[in-house]
């Protein structure tokens, strides 16, 4: 399980568009269907705190997915939502626009992939379960993609959380646990008025 | 000296005879050896400056402050993400310390099929040595093996499998088992700790969290570099020139093609950013009746190497096996299965182990170049190395089982477990599928391949480009085929030999002789 890189995979840049294109006609089809996606909040409750980054609606998506995903109790979505929103504010433009599109096509997906009435957040617990199942479990490759990196992004919402280590018996780090420094000087880095004295700047 | 850029407030220019570009496990070594052989150097690094006082053993803090783009790129069709350190120091900062020298055969044959004298192993063993001593490198002892190691250790033998316990650049080892994220003990011999400081305190002046978008070139002739801050005083992005006459390319094998490329360097022979191996790297875990606890401890003690099949007359072909394992954040995010089967198998952390897969890919790929941003990898795996994987996966569960596994979990999105010894037809039930299994890709390499033969090659055996004089390339980009084993080694001999030929050849390549004698 070395593969830390998958970590960061949703929020790293990777899932763009001209990757999800790449995936073939698939690809094109669930970006196009973003792409004409409504973005509105009005249906979906507030959030119990002030969020940084995610809309209401993109809150409800990804925090209800987060918890089917991982098997979780609804009660784990405020500190996964909140969780999330914190990384995800800090990230570059780019792969916010990325993560925004795929909770998109996530909520609304539902009328193109399983032809049902109501949008994701509307379906019942049983349904959105076999919703995102098939997901994972898609023919299509830009659906896996979007379940490979919707699953990093609740890994990372719950699991980075030390609330959450206790129940999978992992005891954290050591830092402050033992008595152990480094016994390196590491150089100092230096004014860049330092560096133009010593190399001559032209 | 290392530049504290949040002290930038304007456009900077600096001259040198020396401008390298990255500072990992190329760019650091031949920093080093230039400025120690009298040369004046700058290094340009994109990521930061970060010691162990930052590295905090905490995933969702680390992968974004190590690796670039917060962790990882991907291949085009998401099959392959490719992830590679960004900080002074490169992927050496967050390497798992692994320090195993190229094979013998390979070399052989790249030295005779690519035209490239003086690669075989005899010739390249002066440098094997010298980075070996710097780094500290020294063969591990069983007794450092942690328990998953011992599990791969334990099935091999029994199973009558070749192995060995693997050279490793660590001291004084903690065994805290956090080497991904950084040592915040600093008993890892990485760039960090060994070449960066050693450069600096030769004269090289480092410059991080600066991104090269060009190489220039006047007359077919290297005349700088040209980057830009991404961290300053107030906030502004600032430029940075370098005035050089020799330009070190070591940026690693998905950046180097990109600012070759967006240099608009030229590439007659249209190679540049092909030839693409990415040594995937898939994981097989394993459930035992014991807590083993496997995110402790050192993690990659081992290596079965009884599936690599090398000979001189070709590339060859396999696999090396190696015990591997995550923090809960990784390991939740690749452990197969949905819901509360993916839960279940989270509450088994502590009794899972893990045994990950080096595939020496024959499949080759290739890099897709816009104006700006950064490349698009692709890839795809070939039948031979489809082959060659369902194999592998058919013996790291073979070998777990022989460690005492009662369960065999395969690398796929769906939970697809193996029960018993020998029920395998689930693995060939499965095959490879797009993007299922994902692989990992650590060590992307062979895009600007060396060769004696400028219509299928970039640089010659010494990194020098064919089509830009005093352009070098110094880092896995070169390797002609797949290396077959982790990189670090063959990446820093390579450029101790690259760094060496530009100093004893000052006349070639500088306007000056030497300031003083190295």
């Amino acid at each position: 399980m070395r593969d830390r890189a998958a970590a960061l995979a949703a929020l790293g840049g990777d899932l763009t568009r001209r990757q999800l294109l790449r995936t073939g006609i698939g690809g094109v089809l669930v970006l196009a269907f973003g792409a004409v996606l409504p973005s509105g909040c009005a249906r979906y409750a507030p959030a119990s705190r002030t969020l940084r980054f995610l809309s209401r609606k993109e809150y409800a998506v990804v925090t209800r997915a987060a918890v089917c995903i991982l098997g979780l109790p609804d009660e784990a979505r405020e500190g996964i939502g909140t969780f999330i929103d914190r990384l995800l504010a800090d990230l570059p433009p780019t792969s916010q626009g990325q993560v925004r599109l795929m909770l998109r096509v996530v909520e609304h997906g539902t009328h193109l992939f399983d032809l049902k009435g109501r949008r994701f957040t509307r379906l019942t617990p049983v349904e959105q379960d076999a919703y995102l199942e098939g997901w994972m479990q898609s023919s299509l490759g830009a659906r896996r993609i979007i379940f490979r990196a919707l699953k990093t992004l609740a890994a990372l919402g719950y699991y980075a959380q030390p609330e959450a280590w206790a129940d999978v018996g992992y005891d954290g780090p050591w830092i402050g646990r033992v008595e152990a420094r480094s016994e390196l000087d590491h150089e100092e880095p230096v004014p860049v008025e330092a560096i133009l004295q010593r190399r001559g700047a032209v | 000296m290392i530049l504290d850029t949040s002290t930038v407030d304007d456009n900077l220019t600096l001259t040198a005879e020396v401008c390298v570009i990255g500072s990992g496990a190329g760019g650091a070594v031949a920093a080093r050896e230039l400025a120690e052989a009298g040369r004046s150097v700058v290094v340009v690094e994109d990521g930061s400056y970060v010691r162990s006082a930052d590295f905090v053993q905490r995933e969702e803090t680390m992968y974004p402050r190590l690796y670039r783009e917060s962790g990882t790129a991907a291949t085009a069709d998401y099959t392959v993400l490719v992830s590679q350190g960004r900080a002074v120091g490169g992927s050496t900062v967050a390497s798992f310390c692994l320090c195993v020298r190229p094979p013998r055969p390979l070399l052989s044959y790249w030295e005779r099929a690519f035209e490239l004298p003086g690669l075989r192993y005899e010739a390249m063993l002066r440098y094997f040595r010298k980075v070996e001593k710097q780094i500290g490198a020294r063969r591990l002892t069983p007794e450092q093996l942690n328990p998953n190691g011992q599990k791969l250790l334990t099935g091999s033998e029994r199973l009558g499998y070749r192995g060995y316990l693997p050279f490793h650049n660590r001291h004084d080892c903690l065994e805290c088992g956090y080497c991904a994220l950084g040592c915040t003990y600093d008993r890892k011999g990485d760039m960090l700790t060994t070449y960066v400081p050693a450069a600096s305190r030769a004269g090289a002046v480092i410059v991080p969290d600066c991104a090269v978008h060009e190489i220039a070139t006047r007359d077919g002739r290297v005349v700088g570099v040209r980057g830009a801050f991404h961290r300053s005083r107030t906030g502004e992005t600032y430029t940075l020139k370098v005035d050089a006459e020799v330009v070190i390319l070591a940026a690693g094998a998905v950046n180097s093609p990109r600012i070759w490329r967006q240099s608009r360097l030229p590439d007659p022979a249209d190679q540049v950013g092909r030839n693409l191996r990415v040594h995937p790297h898939v994981v097989v875990s394993a459930l035992y009746p014991e807590p083993i606890v496997a995110w402790r401890g050192i993690p990659q003690g081992y290596v079965v190497d009884e599936f690599l099949i090398l000979g001189d007359r070709d590339a060859g072909y396999g696999y090396l096996l190696v015990p591997t394992f995550a923090h809960p954040v990784v390991a939740a995010s690749i452990l197969p299965g949905y819901g509360a089967a993916h839960r279940e198998l989270m509450r088994l952390y502590p009794r899972l182990g893990g045994i990950g897969i080096f595939l020496h890919d024959h499949s080759h790929g290739r890099l897709e170049f816009d104006e700006t941003g950064p490349p698009t990898v692709a890839y795809r795996l070939g039948a031979t190395d489809e082959e060659q994987l369902l194999d592998a996966l058919v013996k790291a569960s073979e070998v777990s089982f022989a460690a005492g596994a009662e369960k065999v979990f395969l690398p796929y999105n769906d939970v697809v477990a193996v029960g018993r010894r020998g029920a395998y037809q689930a693995i060939r039930d499965h095959g490879v599928r797009l993007n299922d299994p994902l692989f990992v890709s650590y060590q992307p390499q062979g895009t600007l391949r060396m060769g004696g033969d400028p219509r299928r090659s970039v640089v010659n055996s010494f990194g020098a480009a064919h089509a830009v004089r005093n352009l070098f390339v110094c880092d896995a980009s070169v390797f002609p085929t797949s290396v077959a084993v982790p990189p670090q080694i063959a990446v820093m001999a390579l450029a101790t030999r690259t760094a060496q030929h530009v100093a004893g050849h000052g006349e070639r390549y500088f306007s000056r002789p030497l300031r003083r004698a190295s």
